[in-house]
């Protein structure tokens, strides 16, 4: 069989290849994704804080600092052009103590060398104007008026939406276990499969170490994943936070943040601790009470009862501390783009530019695509029916009369969406991917009334018996079979 | 579009009323159902076992032949109906935004809206179990409506966590279609459902009924493999060392019901924080005036008895609005609850022209008490007292207003509803 050839190939479809695949597409590259999971976000994309860090965090002169200030700047422009749901919600860091305040300042200071703009502490009196939920206890805080939410997996979606519609071609399921290079072409195996590409990025998260093994390459750091576990709030608990709240960081980490959503929900987490699996996901009952003792610190009377559904998300985490993404030092045109833990998701839309900078120095001729579609699809950026204004949804129905309705009542989603969102340019197949492109069955009742109905909408589009339909991969049937 | 009457939810509460609004002289053309589901009927329809009916009928059958009987009766007064059709808000000029398949996006003006819309179950979320969210995981409603109405199994060896009516409703429904139920897992040391539907649903099924006991862990990575259930102390906390796996391929919960009031949200309608349904006078009317409620939009109802009572006074109370809508309450008495009592329905009492007419004040209690007096206190006074004996959370009380309790509450800024725990005879404790 014959093998497809790529100019470039990038491994992992979480944030960081998307972006990569997202600006590559706008170029006369042949390129392609593989994903080892069956969806785009399957890894820590999926589940982590939805938070554009303004940059204060990380230390004057790291790579993450630079591109996480950068990142955020863009951010706004870039969720724009792809119809994502962002807000500039802003952040604050709120203090305690006299300590705290210190430690305010300096992450003031860190912050304004790093080039976040708009810096400003304030006091008590301010603070309670702004967050009148927070506790008494709070003193100060410093305010970052560019930080901002977003949904991470959405922002993916709609990344590699836009590369698969300009025609970057997309493998799911698709493992990389070996990789061959002949001194042009590397050839990236997943079993039987192959494809062979010139330029290749390493972005495959939580992974990376073990594909730069691969190529016979260590990395010069480990990579160390650490579980994060969150509580998400029913909508009605919007009023908590108007703005990303955290606590002074102490030796002790970061601490939990609450935080509105750009859905209108609001999160509450993470902790942080090392795991022994990449894929250990799971919630414990000592992680949430962790979570729940860490938020009443910042809003005591949070009202945690009103927990909709609790995650976890793996993160990155590598020992330098820092971003790394270069050119392999031993291998020619294969770049990592490796250590993306917070505030990757941030950094992103700049850690595309870095990455584009590297292959065009490693000599990928960078031409622009004629007819280069700026939108996720050919008609444009797809709007749900909960997004539309009325005319629109006037329009919508009598176009297609599934957009009269609505399967999802927690979240306002129709038939119409959910098949759309079964035919876009990287087609939903399972319960759970036309969830998290729809919000269907994401509201306060978790899809319990919504699941079958979505399960028989997917039956029919492919033609497959209902207790064939999947939660999210190939063993996750939702039902067991016919009664009797 | 403009129609008299639109009832929004045609369960039991929606459907009665529509009746019960004709019984009292309203034109069948006058109203509007909007039903969201493609049947009328709601949550009955999955209810295929029997004790429906007892006071509407006068006698029990099950909730998809209660459904069928009064959705005939709808259709032979030929009231129109809606279904597939999902109500998108409601405002206080009683607009209301509806998208259906018959009329696409449009908004009906209404003259009076009745809110029927009943319930929800509550999530998983509220009772953060640890683990993975693999496959296989539903809460009891949705495995009702799977078996019973798409014919589709969720398992074949289930645990059940929660007791409540329900849960021992599907646990015995998924017996009876040849799945196994491995156990039903109570957190409390007693049943929260009722001592017949033990009997009924478990014993005789052999499904055994673990008390004190919760399931604190979901394991399997795509379908559910195992849950680790841990027995839990007092304050419900899971006692460590005590965990036990039990390989099941699904798993149901019932974490309780929630009245849906979602849409109403925007319309200025104030909600009571312990029903989660709209502040009532005796009328069921909110505090938006022309705007009523009944059934489980109200409510948590143990039995749909009640809620065809409240459906029936809806019905009338509609018709006297419209015949003078600008009519005001010469006062109201608001009802005030003490401990023990966990929430009472009406909220207050609106006196006319005419005076407090007779009416019902439902209530629920807080815990499980053997003898309990029920008083009515308005200024610290008593001006009513029942003894009511055994008393639990499952089941609403009720304090007739007659015409005599009326003059007594006359005049009052707020009464307040007291219960009291009698101990040997004449002893009472007034400890929560």
């Amino acid at each position: 069989m014959a093998i497809t050839s790529y100019d470039v190939v990038i491994i992992g479809a979480g944030i960081s290849g998307a972006i990569t695949a997202y600006n590559i597409a706008k170029y006369n590259i042949k390129a392609a994704v593989l994903e080892a999971g069956i969806d785009v976000a399957s890894g820590s994309t999926r589940a982590n804080s939805a938070i554009v860090h303004a940059g204060y965090d990380a230390k004057e002169g790291t790579l993450k600092a630079q591109l996480n200030v950068r990142g955020c700047a863009l951010m706004e422009d870039l969720t724009k052009t792809l119809g994502v749901h962002y807000s500039k919600c802003g952040s604050l860091v709120i203090g305690f103590t006299e300590n705290d305040l210190e430690h305010l300042e300096l992450l003031k200071a860190r912050g304004e060398a790093n080039g976040v703009p708009d810096l400003e502490i304030i006091d008590e009196k301010r603070l309670h104007e702004l967050e009148p939920r927070v506790s008494k206890n709070a003193k100060h805080a410093l305010v970052a008026p560019s930080a901002g939410i977003v949904c991470p997996y959405d922002l993916a979606y709609a990344l590699c939406e836009n590369a698969a519609t300009n025609g970057v071609k997309f493998y799911f399921e698709f493992k990389v276990s070996k990789i061959d290079y002949d001194g042009e072409y590397y050839t990236l195996c997943c079993g039987k499969k192959k494809v062979r590409a010139k330029y290749v990025v390493n972005a495959a998260g939580l992974f990376v170490d073990e594909i730069a093994g691969m190529v016979g390459e260590k990395l010069p750091f480990d990579i160390i994943p650490r579980r994060g576990e969150y509580m998400l709030l029913d909508k009605g608990e919007i009023g908590t936070a108007s703005h990303t709240l955290f606590v002074t960081p102490s030796e002790k980490g970061k601490g939990i943040l609450i935080s509105p959503t750009v859905d209108g929900n609001v999160i509450v987490g993470p902790n942080a601790n090392v795991v022994e699996s990449k894929a250990d996901t799971s919630v414990t009952e000592e992680g949430l009470e962790e979570i729940a003792e860490g938020a009443k610190i910042i809003v005591e009377d949070i009202n945690l009862d009103a927990t909709i559904t609790t995650f976890a998300g793996v993160r990155a985490t590598p020992t330098s501390g820092d971003f790394y993404i270069q050119e392999s030092e031993k291998f020619k045109n294969f770049i990592h783009v490796a250590g993306i833990e917070s505030p990757g998701l941030a950094s992103a839309p700049a850690v595309g530019e870095y990455v584009l900078d590297i292959l065009k120095s490693c000599g990928l001729p960078l031409l622009e695509k004629s007819g280069y579609i700026s939108t996720r699809t050919k008609d444009g950026n797809c709007k749900q029916f909960y997004e539309m204004t009325e005319e629109e949804r006037v329009n919508a129905i009598s176009k297609d009369p599934r957009y009269a309705k609505v399967v999802c009542r927690c979240e306002m989603v129709t038939e119409g969406d959910v098949i759309d969102a079964l035919r876009r340019p990287i087609p939903s197949k399972t319960v759970d991917m036309v969830k998290r492109r729809t919000r269907a069955g994401m509201g306060r009742c978790q899809g319990n009334y919504c699941r079958s109905r979505i399960a028989e909408l997917i039956a029919e589009e492919f033609n497959i018996p209902l207790s064939e339909v999947k939660k999210f991969t190939s063993n996750s049937n939702i039902l067991y079979g016919k009664t009797k | 579009m403009d129609k008299s009457i639109v009832i929004i939810g045609s369960g039991p509460a929606g459907l009665i009323c529509a009746l019960s609004c004709c019984q009292s002289g309203i034109e069948p053309s006058d109203i509007l159902i909007i039903e969201r589901d493609s049947e009328l009927g709601g949550t009955l329809n999955q209810c295929i076992h029997s004790g429906f009916g007892k006071s509407y009928l006068d006698e029990v059958v099950t909730g998809t032949e209660l459904a069928s009987m009064l959705s005939d009766a709808i259709r032979q007064l030929e009231i129109e109906y809606i279904t597939d059709s999902t109500v998108l808000s409601v405002d206080k000029q009683k607009r209301i935004r509806v998208v259906s398949p018959k009329y696409g996006y449009c908004t009906i003006k209404a003259e009076a809206i009745v809110l029927a819309m009943g319930c929800r179950e509550k999530t998983k979320g509220a009772l953060q179990i640890g683990g993975t969210r693999p496959a296989g995981v539903f809460s009891a409603g949705a495995v009702q409506r799977i078996v019973n109405l798409k014919g589709y199994m969720p398992g074949k060896k289930t645990v059940v966590l929660g007791s409540g009516d329900l849960a021992m409703i599907v646990a015995r429904r998924l017996a009876l279609e040849g799945g196994s139920v491995a156990c039903v897992c109570e957190p409390k040391e007693y049943a929260e459902g009722s001592d017949e539907h033990v009997t009924e649903c478990l014993d005789n099924f052999e499904i055994p009924l673990y008390y004190s006991t919760t399931v604190t862990k979901i394991l399997g990575k795509e379908r559910i493999e195992a849950v680790e259930i841990s027995k839990v102390d007092k304050r419900g906390k899971s006692i460590k060392g005590t965990e036990q796996k039990i390989k099941c391929d699904s798993f149901v919960y019932q974490c309780g019901l929630v009245p849906e009031n979602e849409i109403i949200k925007e319309t200025g309608i104030r909600l009571d924080t312990r029903t989660k349904g709209a502040y009532v006078n005796q009328y069921f009317e909110t505090n938006v005036k022309g705007i009523f409620t009944c059934g489980n939009a109200v409510r948590i109802h143990d039995l749909v008895d009640f809620i065809v009572e409240e459906a029936q006074i809806v019905g009338a109370s509609v018709k006297k609005y419209l015949e003078d809508k600008t009519a005001k309450p010469k006062s109201t008495v608001r009802i005030k609850n003490s401990d023990k009592i966990l929430y009472s329905v009406p909220q207050h009492l609106d006196e006319y022209d005419e005076g407090i007419e007779d009416c019902v004040i439902y209530f629920r209690v807080n815990g499980k008490y053997d003898n309990l007096l029920i008083t009515l206190k308005k200024d610290g006074e008593e001006i009513y007292s029942r003894e009511k004996g055994k008393m639990s959370w499952l089941e609403t009380g009720k304090i007739l207003v007659t015409k005599e309790l009326a003059e007594k509450i006359k005049g009052a800024k707020e009464i307040v509803i007291c219960a009291q725990e009698k101990k040997n005879g004449n002893d009472t404790d007034n400890n929560s």
